[in-house]
């Protein structure tokens, strides 16, 4: 019997983000940032070189994806030693770290947190257990019971002052709040933990009596009249949410000043901000070389033995994929036109999507794709000017008047809002950009994939009757979908290809994890099919040299 | 939206999921009522139950027997939105 242990560290990939995801910038372009994105930003005070405080913060990055807390901090000082004393450099390494990693760390809990409220309704306070001073504000606060959805979290989630070395907040069920407010009653009324009533209104209003001549100012700094504002809860919003808390004009003033600020490495300040700058690689920051196929990814991820996956698992799987120097989208893409439509940073969000995919793409293949045209239009036409009904998306192929190229309907995106709305915009582009890799690379790798789809197809619809859905024919085939089992014909009814929906309807997935999750569950009759046509679907992602 | 409720029994305890699906392919949101914790299956985890509207049945019939349930399964009504994506190969 063989086993298997997990011995690389697994990348805490969600926090990897939260920290590169800030952009690296000076203390004047800082102090111009409007208050509630300060904390999205990297700077450090008495350091103008851009490029060495984006190196510090790619170096507390790592830490989240499995670094050693000595070994970085140690780098951190020797990055920053020449502006520094060594003493400083020690002192000013430790805060960053401190700083940084916690927040990202707590921002990620909080997101599990917060999804879990239904079953967690209470949490807890702790404060610092190695801190040797604490701040008596946060140290009175250790300890105290609030529902979870008290706007208290929302301010004080910790770190929520520089510095702040507070735990995460403890999540409690309805009994173990009950439990608490048992014990309360063989308390003092200033010791007690779950606070209701008149403690509960003295906290709102911004103080905490805890004994005779204890009483703590717990405002914010924001609060006591500094800028600086931390909250768990806005660092996982997307810039798109943050955005509409200003006023129009506000908004577009502020991201006509932060795209023209270039930053190091590459990028506007804008991009970083919305979310469409180069990402790093977690895996890369630990030394691990890029898996050579998507079998072995899965390995060493854990996710081939593993029996129900996360999105963590699945962000940590394509991190293994990335490859060293990728193409860029910008030598792919002929144009992209109607997208603005849907929102001003919607052209950047579509070339973010179409570089995800390139970010695991081998180059030699990526080399022989053609240049592709991306059109958002209010309403899909055929050649003859005629509305096509029900297609929210489609691929016209190299070759073909027009093509290649790639269209979403507008109209198709109108039943989702907000952010469910670019999300859907991505899957549906996704599937597309899959269409254009699976149809049109001419790599000599290509030609057997194609091969290896279709006779895929072939086995598992086997003896299977043509049956029609929604006017498409297909063949069940134990997809995921039926629409992978879509057969194409002709003007004259003669079969054009077989599987040729396969690898989109899978790859889209990464848009939509949750179902990747639930289809790849062993609690499901057809997990192991899925897994099966999930992995052949991706090895056009390996790597084309031994 | 088409609502579809999912009964689940086993030993006495009782248990309601609830589907909304938008499109057919996978329930957007999913209500749990009842004694969930009740159907565990031999691993530990309570089985999701969810899947796209026509591998449903076949789905929890599956998931039930892990955790030793029986279940009924119920179309509330609604209506699906059918979009799909194609490939355009330029015919009428």
């Amino acid at each position: 019997m063989s086993l298997n242990f997990l011995t690389d560290p697994v990348p805490h990939t969600e926090a990897v983000k939260l920290i590169t995801d800030k952009p690296a910038v000076a203390r004047d372009i800082f102090d111009q940032f409007p208050e509630e994105m300060q904390a999205r930003a990297f700077v450090i005070t008495g350091i103008e070189d851009m490029d060495v405080a984006q190196a510090v913060r790619d170096e507390i990055a790592s830490l989240p994806a499995g670094a050693d807390w000595k070994k970085v901090k140690k780098e951190i000082a020797a990055k920053i030693s020449p502006w520094f004393t060594p003493e400083q450099a020690d002192a000013r390494a430790k805060l960053l770290l401190n700083h940084h990693a916690r927040a990202a760390f707590a921002s990620a809990h909080t997101r599990i947190l917060d999804a879990q409220m239904d079953t967690f309704p209470f949490r807890k306070y702790r404060s610092s257990r190695i801190s040797k001073e604490p701040r008596e504000s946060h140290k009175a606060l250790d300890g105290i019971v609030l529902p979870a959805d008290h706007p208290f979290w929302q301010t004080h989630t910790p770190p929520w002052e520089f510095g702040c070395h507070c735990m995460d907040p403890i999540p409690l069920t309805a009994e173990e709040a009950d439990g608490e407010r048992k014990l309360d009653q063989t308390r003092p009324p200033e010791q007690q933990l779950v606070l209701e009533g008149a403690a509960l209104k003295e906290l709102e209003s911004g103080t905490l009596t805890r004994g005779m001549n204890q009483r703590a100012d717990i405002r914010t700094p924001k609060e006591r009249g500094a800028t600086y504002q931390w909250s768990a809860r806005d660092t996982n919003l997307p810039y798109e949410e943050i955005r509409k808390r200003w006023d129009t004009p506000v908004a577009a003033e502020f991201e006509k000043w932060a795209d023209k600020i270039k930053l190091s490495g590459g990028g506007t300040l804008l991009d970083h901000l919305s979310g469409s700058h180069p990402a790093v690689n977690p895996v890369k920051t630990l030394g691990l070389a890029r898996a050579a196929t998507f079998v072995e990814a899965l390995t060493r991820s854990g996710l081939a033995a593993k029996a129900a996956w996360t999105r963590a698992d699945l962000a940590n799987l394509r991190s293994h994929l990335r490859v060293e120097n990728p193409v860029q989208a910008a030598e792919l893409i002929k144009g992209i036109t109607g997208a603005k439509e849907l929102g001003a940073l919607v052209p950047k969000e579509i070339r973010r999507t179409v570089q995800d995919l390139l970010d695991i793409l081998p180059r030699d293949i990526a080399n022989t794709l053609p240049k592709l045209q991306i059109t958002l239009a209010k309403f899909l036409m055929d050649d003859h000017g005629k509305k096509i009904k029900g297609v929210a998306g489609d691929y016209r192929p190299e070759g073909l008047p027009g093509g290649p190229r790639v269209r979403i309907s507008l109209e198709a995106l109108k039943g989702f809002r907000g952010e469910a709305r670019r999300r859907e915009m991505r899957r549906l582009l996704s599937h597309e950009l899959m269409h254009w890799l699976h149809q049109d690379s001419i790599h000599t790798k290509s030609a057997s994939y194609r091969k290896a789809i279709s006779s895929h197809y072939s086995l598992r619809t086997a003896g299977q009757d043509l049956k029609t859905k929604d006017g498409v024919p297909y063949r069940e085939g134990r997809f995921w979908h039926w629409y992978a089992g879509t057969q194409y014909h002709d003007d004259q009814g003669k079969p054009i290809g077989t599987g040729l929906e396969v690898p989109s309807v899978y790859f889209e997935l990464w848009e939509s994890p949750e179902k990747a999750i639930e289809h790849s569950d062993l609690h499901r009759p057809d997990s192991a099919a899925f897994r099966e046509t999930f992995a052949l679907v991706h090895s056009i992602f390996d790597s084309t040299t031994p | 939206m088409k609502t579809i409720k999912i009964t689940l029994e086993k030993e006495g305890a009782q248990a309601t999921v609830t589907h909304v699906f938008r499109t057919d392919d996978f329930p957007i949101q999913t209500t749990w009522a009842g004694n969930k914790d009740a159907f565990q299956a031999p691993d530990g985890r309570v089985p999701s139950f969810r899947d796209g509207v026509d591998n449903l049945p076949e789905t929890v019939a599956f998931q039930a027997k892990l955790c030793g349930a029986s279940f009924k399964i119920e179309d509330l009504g609604g209506e699906l939105q059918v979009w799909h994506s194609r490939i355009d190969f330029g015919q009428s």
